[in-house]
């Protein structure tokens, strides 16, 4: 019997895991490429534009956006990581402990985030061949001209790394909501009271306008134009959402 | 291999383990017997490092088996609460489940799947429950992990898949010698395969023994009604029945009617029988206080 | 003054639109067979990598691209108050001004006497608007010669004065009279993601997020209307009336 006794790494496991993961969950791409779908279909008639008429003048001018598939793509990583946070149960029947299913719950998110900064980069270009095609009048902005290889690899970087905050925002929620069940959603309560009051005290102590929703928080990163101090405000909130994430699933018991 | 040192377990304020010690040291094939809720399938994720002790702890290979990698890939838990990704057949499983117990046997597992007429094709969650519960074991078995902990295994299987069952786990068992754990309130249908048994009771290990010790734990004795409450005033009676005048039978525990203060010529006159472990098991968990009868007679 | 949060307003809507897609999301994970999904996948990637290069190839008709002119937005009535001085040699090398079109009307100068003039009307193409028409007479031409021009209009570097339907005009019972097609433009603009910019604020504040031409196009119309000197004709339209000698 002592030879059938194995005593493998927690990194070794956490990379078969890894590897189980992706290949389990593969139709999460399929997933993705018909939210991708949907994207393009309403990339046409997403963008800001205006119709003017006169008498003898109609004119429609629209502008094709990206936005759909990164708003696509940010919803499938919120659904992909809030899954590999709720189902933790089924991972622990294989070799598992909390730590390798969180180390390789975050590598598969990160292989997705990955994956997903490079499908969108591309999806930029196969709007262009498909507008070329199919569309009259389609025309590149002028800008077109003035980006080169930097301004796709910040796309791609970019993209990834906001991808990554999202997909692990998903995980945390799904590791909270399995893990206090019932009680989930009272802290969801609180803390959105907690969000409030806390805006209404900022807002009477400096005596201003303070206003802390959603559009706040995306302002804070998506305005940052300076590449050091966007670099740091990106990685440290993803290093805060890691360490909430390890320990929401730290000492958690599998009982289903 | 296995110990459990005064290993405690509340649920909500709810006991399921209360102080359980035992130790298991060796290749043996155990029955954990116990009424429904008697805390088994506790004990179990506790040793597979599912469920973090409220008291005391639970070794496995001397480290603490809550969240231990080297437990998880020595140990596998094999019960009906087993979740698997919904779109998966029986046959990639095998292959998932190969890649983490380095032990398993692919061939053992694809061939018990053709016996017992499963498609590989097949998803785990098309199958009926019998046919799920066959297909767990066969991924428990074929894994060949140094610790199988098989939780009511036979829950849900047809009576002839339940004979092969016990069959299947002794000759397995006999190829791979190991630490088999299998839980079950269904004592006589196991009692063949099994070396020892861990009996559990209320959260508590009341006994573990091997199995000939359950063998002979309770015996039935029977005799003329004097001298049977003779023994009845200073032994605990499990039962106690009259057949007709002059004749009652009740079961005591073994052990304490052997250290009785009672004469030969009076224990001459009593008829020992004894009683089968599962006999046993059930007279040991019977609730206090009144029986059925009394209950729709009162 | 506190801004109301509209968290909870966000929560419900991700939980409500999480439950629909979450309940999809396991149909399509559960009951798809792999292969098909590597199989899509591979068809989708292999569209995506070739894509940038099929990009290249699309050449796009680059003749109505131009450097935009820091125009006036009301250019066009500088030249129409500016007539006398302005010749149509002059709106012809304007680069403010595009021309449209030009129309010849030959005439049979004869048919058209003091008691019988060539009736010229502007055309009822609006309301409260001046009318666009500068009556040049001249003898440079035997026939009625009509150029229309707009004033530049670009959306972006695109000048969309190449899609303006010119004006339709004809002599009929004695009178020179215009209809007005309606032009259609359709226009589709692909202007790169911001994250791409993301650290380059000049060049993010160019991307569009509304444009506003700022007046309707027609309006930048000028009509210049070349007539023989023989030709007697009576000017019915509108004012400010133009007539060049």
């Amino acid at each position: 019997m002592n030879s059938m006794i194995r005593k493998e790494s927690q990194l070794s496991i956490a990379l078969i895991q890894t590897k189980d993961k992706l290949y389990h969950n593969i139709n999460a791409f399929l997933f993705l490429m018909i939210l991708h779908l949907i994207g393009y279909l309403i990339s046409s008639s997403s963008g800001m534009g205006y119709l003017t008429g006169g008498d003898y003048f109609d004119m429609s001018y629209r502008n094709f956006s990206v936005a759909p598939l990164y708003v696509m793509t940010i919803f499938w990583m919120i659904l992909q990581g809030f899954s590999f946070g709720e189902e933790k149960s089924r991972q622990y029947y294989m070799v598992s402990n909390n730590f390798t299913a969180y180390f390789s719950d975050i590598a598969v998110l990160e292989i997705y985030a990955l994956t997903a900064g490079l499908l969108t980069l591309f999806s930029g270009f196969l709007i262009q061949v498909f507008g070329s095609l199919f569309v009259g009048n389609f025309m590149l902005h002028s800008l077109y001209a003035s980006i080169g290889i930097s301004n796709y690899l910040t796309l791609w970087f970019t993209g990834t790394l906001y991808f990554l905050i999202f997909g692990t925002v998903g995980y945390l929620v799904g590791i909270l909501r399995s893990r206090y069940r019932s009680r989930f959603f009272l802290g969801l309560l609180l803390t959105a009271v907690v969000w409030i009051l806390g805006s209404i005290l900022v807002s009477y102590s400096i005596q201003g306008p303070v206003s802390l929703d959603i559009s706040t928080v995306f302002r804070f990163y998506l305005n940052e134009s300076r590449f050091f101090i966007w670099l740091a405000k990106v990685l440290l909130t993803i290093a805060a959402l890691y360490g909430l994430s390890y320990l929401a699933v730290k000492n958690m018991e599998v009982n289903r | 291999m296995i110990r459990c040192e005064s290993l405690t377990k509340f649920f909500n304020g709810t006991r399921a383990l209360e102080e359980c010690s035992f130790e298991i040291s060796g290749p043996s094939i155990t029955g954990v017997i116990g009424v429904n809720g008697a805390g088994k399938t506790t004990l179990f994720k506790s040793l597979a490092g599912f469920l973090k002790p409220s008291g005391g702890n639970a070794y496995v290979f001397d480290q603490p088996a809550f969240q231990n990698i080297i437990a998880a890939q020595n140990v596998i838990l094999v019960d009906e609460s087993m979740e698997f990704y919904p779109g998966a057949t029986l046959k990639e499983l095998i292959d998932s489940y190969s890649r983490f117990y380095r032990n398993f046997d692919v061939k053992l597992a694809m061939g018990l799947l053709k016996y017992f007429n499963l498609q590989q094709n097949a998803k785990y969650k098309t199958l009926s429950k019998g046919v799920r519960a066959t297909f767990r074991l066969i991924l428990g078995l074929s894994a060949r992990a140094p610790i199988t902990l098989l939780d009511e295994p036979a829950d849900g299987m047809d009576p002839g898949v339940r004979t092969d069952l016990y069959q299947l786990i002794l000759k397995d068992y006999v190829k791979a010698p190991r630490i088999i754990l299998i839980s079950s309130h269904y004592l006589g249908e196991m009692e063949p395969i099994l070396e020892d048994i861990l009996f559990i009771h209320e959260g508590k290990v009341l006994k573990h023994d091997g199995l000939e010790v359950f063998e002979s734990l309770l015996i039935a004795l029977q005799g003329p009604p004097d001298i049977i409450e003779l023994v009845e005033k200073r032994l605990k009676v499990y039962e106690g029945k009259n057949f007709g005048e002059g004749l009652r039978r009740i079961v005591v525990d073994k052990e304490a009617y052997e250290l009785l203060d009672l004469s030969e010529k009076l224990r001459s006159r009593l008829t020992l029988q004894g009683i089968s472990p599962e006999g046993s098991f059930t007279h040991l968990t019977r609730r206090e206080g009144g029986g059925i009868n009394e209950l729709y007679d009162s | 003054m506190f801004n109301i949060n509209f968290l909870l307003i966000y929560l419900v809507v991700f939980l409500l639109f999480g439950t629909v897609a979450i309940v999809s999301f396991r149909f399509i994970g559960s009951r798809t067979p792999k292969k098909l999904s590597i199989g899509l996948m591979l068809i989708y990637g292999a569209l995506l990598l070739s894509s940038p290069i099929a990009a290249g190839f699309i050449v796009e008709d680059a003749s109505e691209r131009e450097e935009p002119l820091d125009i006036p937005h009301f250019y066009f009535e500088e030249v129409l108050v500016d007539y006398e001085n302005r010749s149509l040699l002059d709106l012809e090398q304007d680069d403010f001004l595009q021309k449209i079109h030009v129309t010849e009307i030959p005439l049979d100068i004869e048919d058209f006497s003091t008691d019988a003039p060539l009736g010229i009307r502007s055309p009822e193409y609006g309301h409260n608007f001046s009318n666009p028409l500068i009556i040049e007479i001249t003898d440079t031409v035997d026939q009625v010669v009509i150029t229309q021009f707009t004033q530049r209009i670009y959306i972006d570097t695109y000048n969309i004065g190449h899609h303006f339907e010119p004006w339709d005009w004809s002599v009929a019972s004695n009178e020179l009279y215009s209809t007005i097609p309606t032009t259609e433009i359709n226009l589709y603009n692909f202007h790169p993601p911001k994250l791409a910019l993301h650290f380059d604020r000049e060049l993010q504040e160019k991307i569009p997020s509304y444009q506003n031409i700022g007046f309707i196009p027609r309006e930048g119309a000028i009509i210049w209307i070349q007539l023989p000197e023989e030709l007697e004709f009576h000017y019915r339209g509108g004012g400010p009336w133009r007539i060049k000698e």
